[in-house]
Parts: C-alpha cells; sequence; structure tokens
C-alpha cells in the first residue's frame, strides 16, 4: 500500500491521557486534500515489528499544509499507543497510508447529529470544518469521563457556539439517546464514534426509533484481539505462517513478507476478506462486516481482527 | 396515519374495512389530490422514524415519493405496492409533457399530439415511461393498438 513519509511538526498534551500530534511532509509538500471522517494508518516500528494503527485526521481539510491527529493512551494494549506517547518525538520520521473515508457525511442529509465519546471526538472535528462550510444544521453531542479528559472541549464551544453539547460523567450528566433521536425532522442523519459501548447503544437507540440504516453512520477503531496461537497457510503464496498470540493474521501476513489488501484493519470495511478454502478447526470471526450467514459457512474470514483454533486454516491468497 | 382515497380503478372501497382496522390516525378523503394535499400537511410534523409505504396506481406512487422526497425522505426508504391498475403517465421525449393514465402500447401525448411508443424505461425522478414518437419514419402509420396496461 501506499505510503507518504512525514516528519513531526509538533506534539501537545491535550488531556492526561491524549497527544495532538501535527505531521508535515517530508519533502515539505502539499498533502493529498481529504474530507471530513477521513483516517489514515499511521505504520510504527516496535522492537522489529511493525504496527499499523488507523488515526482520525482531525485538522480542516481545507488545510493540507499538516495532517493532525490524537492518540489515546491505551494501556492494556499491543503497545502502539503507548509507543505514539512515550517513543515518538518532535522531528522524527514515519509513515502514513494516504487518507480513506469510511465515516463520510451524507451530503443530502438535511441535518447532521453527531454523537461522540472521549476520543472518538477526533473524527467529527474535520467533518465540523466541513459541516462549517456547507453551512449544514448539525449539533455535537460530546460525551466524556470528567473535566479534564474532554479534549478540545473548549475549542469546540467557540466554534460550535450552541450547536455543541456535552456531558461530563463525573457530573452526573447523561446524554438521553432516546430523547435526542426521537424527535428530530425528515432526513436527519445520525453519526457515532466512540466507545464500543456508546456506539452499540446509539445503533439500537436509532433502529428501535425506525431510523432507516442508511441514516446511521457509525466509526470504530478496534483494535485485533489478542488469542492463542496457529498456523495459517496461503494457498497462491505458497507459504505456511504461524500467526501469535498478539499478532492478527494481516499482521502476520504482513511480517512473512505478503502485501494484503486492506483498509480499516479493524473488522468493519470488508476490504481484507479472504475466501477460506479449508480447514480443520473453527474459526473465531471478530468482525462486524460477514453477516450471520457468511460466518457460519466459515467460507470467508476478515484476517484483520478474526483469528482460529486450528492447524490447517487454507486462505485463498 | 392512514390516508386513503377509493379510486376509481377499483369497485371496492375499502373506507368501512379500514375505519375498523385502524385504531387511530385514519383519514378517509375523497380523491387522490386530496390524500395528496393531507400527506402534505402532515409531513412537516413528522420525524426521523417515521416509515412511509404508499400503495396505489404508479402514477399515485411516484407523486408521494416526489413530496416525501422535499423533506429529505430517499427513494431506498419508501415502501412501494403497485396496485389496481398498470396505467402509465408516459414523458414525451420530444415536447417533455408528461401524460396520464396511458393503459395502451401506444398513445397520443398531451401536449404535442404525437402517437408515442410507450417504452419501458422509466425516470424515478419524472415517475414516467419514455414514450417516443412510433411513426416518424412513416407518419401516419401505426402498429396495432393494444392495452396492454389495464
Amino acid at each position: 500500500m501506499s505510503t507518504i513519509n512525514v516528519k513531526v511538526a509538533n506534539i501537545k498534551q491535550v488531556t492526561p491521557l491524549i497527544k495532538h500530534f501535527t505531521f508535515v511532509k517530508e519533502d515539505g509538500s502539499e498533502f493529498p486534500a481529504f474530507s471530513g471522517g477521513s483516517h489514515v494508518v499511521v505504520s510504527l516500528n516496535i522492537g522489529g515489528r511493525v504496527h499499523r494503527n488507523p488515526y482520525s485526521l482531525m485538522g480542516s481539510p481545507g488545510d493540507t499544509s499538516a495532517y493532525h491527529i490524537s492518540v489515546r493512551k491505551q494501556e492494556h494494549s499491543r503497545g502502539g499507543s503507548v509507543f505514539m506517547h512515550e517513543n515518538v518525538t518532535v522531528g522524527m520520521s514515519l509513515k502514513i497510508t494516504y487518507p480513506v473515508n469510511l465515516f463520510s457525511l451524507a451530503k443530502k442529509g438535511r441535518k447532521h447529529i453527531l454523537i461522540a465519546g472521549g476520543i472518538g471526538i477526533t473524527p467529527f472535528m474535520s467533518q465540523i470544518a466541513d459541516l462549517e462550510r456547507m453551512g449544514a444544521d448539525f449539533e455535537l453531542h460530546y460525551a466524556f469521563r470528567s473535566p479534564e479528559h474532554g479534549a478540545f472541549a473548549r475549542e469546540l464551544e467557540q466554534s460550535c457556539g450552541n450547536k455543541f453539547h456535552c456531558y461530563t460523567d463525573s457530573n452526573g450528566e447523561r446524554l438521553n439517546l432516546n430523547e435526542l433521536l426521537s424527535k428530530q425532522p425528515l432526513g436527519t442523519h445520525v453519526y457515532v464514534c466512540g466507545p464500543n459501548s456508546m456506539v452499540v447503544a446509539v445503533l439500537e437507540a436509532a433502529r428501535n426509533l425506525g431510523w432507516p440504516e442508511r441514516h446511521i453512520h457509525s466509526e470504530q477503531f478496534l483494535a485485533p484481539p489478542i488469542g492463542e496461537p496457529f498456523k495459517i497457510q496461503l494457498a497462491k503464496s505458497n507459504i505456511e505462517i504461524q500467526v501469535p498470540a498478539e499478532m492478527s493474521m494481516l499482521e502476520a501476513m504482513e511480517a512473512a513478507g505478503v502485501e494484503p489488501d486492506f483498509l480499516c484493519r479493524g473488522g468493519v470495511c470488508g476490504r481484507c476478506e479472504l475466501d477460506v478454502l479449508e480447514t480443520d478447526g473453527a474459526l473465531m470471526h471478530n468482525d462486524h462486516f460477514l453477516s450471520d450467514a457468511e460466518k457460519a459457512s466459515c467460507k470467508k474470514i476478515m484476517p484483520c481482527v478474526s483469528r482460529a483454533k486450528c492447524e490447517r486454516l487454507v486462505l485463498d491468497i | 396515519t392512514v390516508l386513503y382515497a377509493h379510486s376509481s380503478s377499483t369497485d371496492v372501497n375499502y373506507a368501512n374495512t379500514l375505519r375498523k382496522v385502524v385504531p387511530e390516525g385514519l383519514q378517509i378523503l375523497d380523491s387522490e389530490q386530496e390524500v395528496q394535499q393531507a400527506l402534505k400537511n402532515i409531513l412537516p410534523t413528522m420525524h426521523m422514524g417515521m416509515r412511509v409505504y404508499v400503495a396505489g396506481s404508479e402514477e399515485f406512487i411516484w407523486t408521494v415519493a416526489e413530496s416525501v422526497k422535499e423533506f429529505g425522505v430517499e427513494d431506498g426508504d419508501i415502501m412501494k405496492e403497485l396496485t389496481g391498475t398498470l396505467a402509465r403517465s408516459i414523458y414525451c421525449v420530444h415536447c417533455k409533457a408528461i401524460t396520464h393514465n396511458i393503459t395502451t402500447n401506444i398513445g397520443k401525448c398531451a401536449g404535442c399530439e404525437r402517437m408515442l411508443f410507450v417504452r419501458d424505461h422509466f425516470s424515478r425522478r419524472l415517475g414516467a415511461y419514455m414514450g417516443l414518437m412510433v411513426d416518424a419514419e412513416s407518419p401516419g402509420e401505426l402498429p396495432e393498438i393494444e392495452e396492454i396496461y389495464p
């Protein structure tokens, strides 16, 4: 996959757990244009192994002199965010992919309700720039743990005024989804990005109220789960790969020199889907892309997040 | 909310059945035009979560679709059921007029009086089928006219 060489131009501690990184192109030229909601995948070389973490672009799409991302330090994780916080310094060179948008605004929407939880605020920052430019009707609802964890809240209050509503958990402020979603005019779209429980709650509330699927949008950056090691065989590449406990199949294939297709690396976009030619064990589907029937058929698998318990898992790649 | 009008294309008037079956929000109106107007009156009060189900002739269905589209309801979210008549509205590619209630394979354009062949090409935006002059090459010589959309 094509990458862009970038240099870290600035790092800012925004909240105790969140750092804002500013990237500029190594060669000093302008970045590619992007639309609100896009993300890039940052490659990090940690102890000889390449981690690829997706991060939403937070800056205004109108400014292509720099890309802005924010990273939340995840303690119980595979180390990518910890590395970003503790080892990445100003001036360092990194590789990122071109921006991809799997969370775009519905251009024909009459109104947009944006719901963010914690670090989930990031894709909305660039979306708001687009919404303001379009003169669109929108509301941003931002829920976070406690005041010092509300990244960019003050900035958002200034730019969005009365369109911005925040809910501080520690003050007992709760967003009432049913109330919010039951009185919206026709043509409204709802977008959610945040922890899994919040995304599930919004999807469920909207669906129960009768919102059509195409008016409900969500984005989650789920890290691949850790599991037991297992073996896979690649039919076309003619190699066998041992997938370690803390690596996804996709990462194990990349480490072995294979270059499978990917986009979100989080089990939602479908780009990395592979056909299962043969298996002697059980597939553990961790994605949100395949249908229940497809998962049960064991003929397809999403290597970015799913795993298996087997000696043989022959993939068509 | 149920909006209903009896139409001349069917013999049965379902008004009484609906009165028994629909618990609330039923409006019995006297014509398709009144239904369209009642719909326009109600739409501004509706919220997300509203589902649209429309049953009737094609012309009726697409007029309803046009009204709800103004409020941001997209075509894929409207459940449509064609009932009663197969009659088609045709869009004259020559003078751009739309002629309603054509039940035959060839119909006369209400705008320019050309005899138009009724094609299967359909425009959701216009709610009409494509009609083009059937005797352009040999004026006056028409194929047999048959009622194929009763």
